[in-house]
């Protein structure tokens, strides 16, 4: 937990060292990245460093939580943009392609680098997952048969997201981020609406890029 | 006590045993102490394999990472110079329990198996099978499917093959059945792996879900848009000594 006066969330994502952390850990593997490689990356000194973190696992997942609640931040703010499911599910779903394409050092970093990490690590990229496994799982409330969905289909739908990013950045599977999304929701929307329904997916053009003016 | 067994016919005595007793097979007949040897490859072997039991459930409920050699020695009931004559380090005994947890289970899965002909019976069973196996050997599982991902990139490829040739036996569906034509192309690859983080899920929460349950929402997400609902109902039905 963060003490006084220490930094997290967007100040954190603004500080060289958030940077730092995450260029030294793609680049070196968590095992090997140690404090003196952020501090030389970053131009800080390690007396500024210990007075706001307390080693290379507290400042890794300070990071990894600082760029989490930017992701959710936006992609949240996307979902509530369309009234209805599976719309809102459509822009929820580019919005993170964006995410991810724009911040492709973060993406590796968290899905990743970070994988040797522990499991404090391990247990914030399940958090993010089960969280956007819950906005699929919202499609119960616009089904016609609620009772008949598997428990299961809103993880195994978003587990495909999580593992297709995994292996897009291993390097093992040739995916286009935004390509994929059709086929992310043809699978998000069978167990909800039906066949038909996801099909529909198939040919549904992304929609407006809500914040394009700002980034 | 005493005499001969009356309550056979005599023909399956063999003097105060049936006969099939005195019809074991050769490696099970006792032999005389010590004028046998085991070889020393015999021995190494039996070894390696009580080690590689005894390891896996440390890197399952340790992590790959936390892990160290005296973790496996210990564990493993092992000395150091026992340990590096089995093994070349912590990776490659991590390596070595891997694969004796994946060979396993596709032994499993072949036995299975071997008398179905048909893809959507054999994918049917198959993914029965692995779940089940998977639900019976928790520890096994955590390793195979968990640790192997952070146990450094020989582990990680492995994992990988794993998984791309399951995605390949789905996508053989393809060729057998009607309904799976229209699917989208990476249908196959989303379908496998959301049911690997799943699972993946179950061991990292210590779920206990009752194989059969587990197995019915899984084959309905996977398996029915490449075989269809008709014929999902159908492999439903096979019957219970058939399914298992």
């Amino acid at each position: 937990m963060a003490g006084p006066g220490r930094l997290e969330g967007q100040a954190l994502l603004a500080h060289p060292l958030a940077c730092a952390v995450v260029e030294v850990v793609n680049e070196r593997g968590y095992e090997r990245a140690g404090v003196e490689f952020f501090l030389e990356r970053a131009a800080i000194s390690r007396a500024e460093f210990e007075s706001e973190f307390d080693g290379k696992a507290d400042a890794t997942l300070r990071v990894m939580e600082a760029f989490i609640g930017d992701f959710k931040s936006q992609v949240k703010a996307a979902y509530e943009s369309a009234p209805r499911w599976p719309d809102s599910l459509r822009a929820a779903a580019y919005e993170a392609a964006r995410w991810l394409e724009q911040n492709p050092k973060t993406t590796q970093f968290g899905m990743v680098a970070t994988t040797e990490a522990g499991d404090m690590a391990r247990a914030r990229r399940e958090e993010i997952f089960r969280w956007c496994a819950s906005l699929i799982d919202a499609g119960r409330a616009v089904a016609p048969d609620p009772d008949a969905i598997a428990p299961m289909a809103s993880i195994v739908a978003i587990g495909a997201v999580a593992e297709t990013l995994r292996r897009q950045q291993e390097g093992t599977v040739s995916a286009d981020t935004f390509e994929i999304v059709p086929q992310m929701m043809y699978g998000a929307v069978r167990p909800y609406l039906g066949e038909v329904a996801a099909r529909r997916e198939l040919e549904i053009p992304p929609p407006p890029d809500l914040r394009a003016g700002e980034r | 006590m005493g005499g001969t067994c009356t309550c056979l016919p005599r023909r399956h005595r063999y003097g105060l045993y049936p006969y099939f007793v005195g019809a074991l097979p050769d490696h099970f007949k006792s032999t005389p102490l010590g004028r046998e040897q085991v070889s020393r490859e015999v021995l190494t072997e039996h070894q390696r394999e009580a080690v590689l039991v005894r390891v896996t459930a440390v890197f399952a409920k340790r992590g790959y990472q936390a892990t160290t050699v005296d973790d496996l020695l210990a564990a493993g009931k092992v000395g150091v110079g026992n340990f590096y004559a089995l093994f070349a380090g912590k990776e490659d005994c991590f390596l070595a329990a891997y694969d004796r947890i994946v060979d396993r289970a596709r032994e499993h899965v072949s036995l299975v198996l071997a008398a179905c002909e048909e893809w959507t019976e054999r994918f049917y069973l198959g993914l029965r099978t692995v779940i089940e196996v998977m639900l019976a050997e928790p520890l096994e599982a955590r390793l195979a499917l968990l640790e192997a991902q952070s146990a450094g990139p020989v582990a990680l490829a492995r994992y990988n093959g794993l998984m791309d040739a399951a995605i390949e036996w789905l996508r053989g569906g393809r060729e057998h059945c009607p309904p799976a034509k229209g699917l989208p192309g990476g249908f196959e690859q989303a379908a496998i792996s959301g049911l690997a983080f799943y699972l993946q899920q179950c061991l990292l929460d210590s779920r206990r879900d009752e194989p059969g349950e587990l197995f019915a929402e899984a084959a309905g997400l996977v398996l029915e848009p490449i075989v269809g609902a008709p014929q999902l109902r159908r492999l439903r039905e096979l019957p219970a000594a058939q399914a298992l």
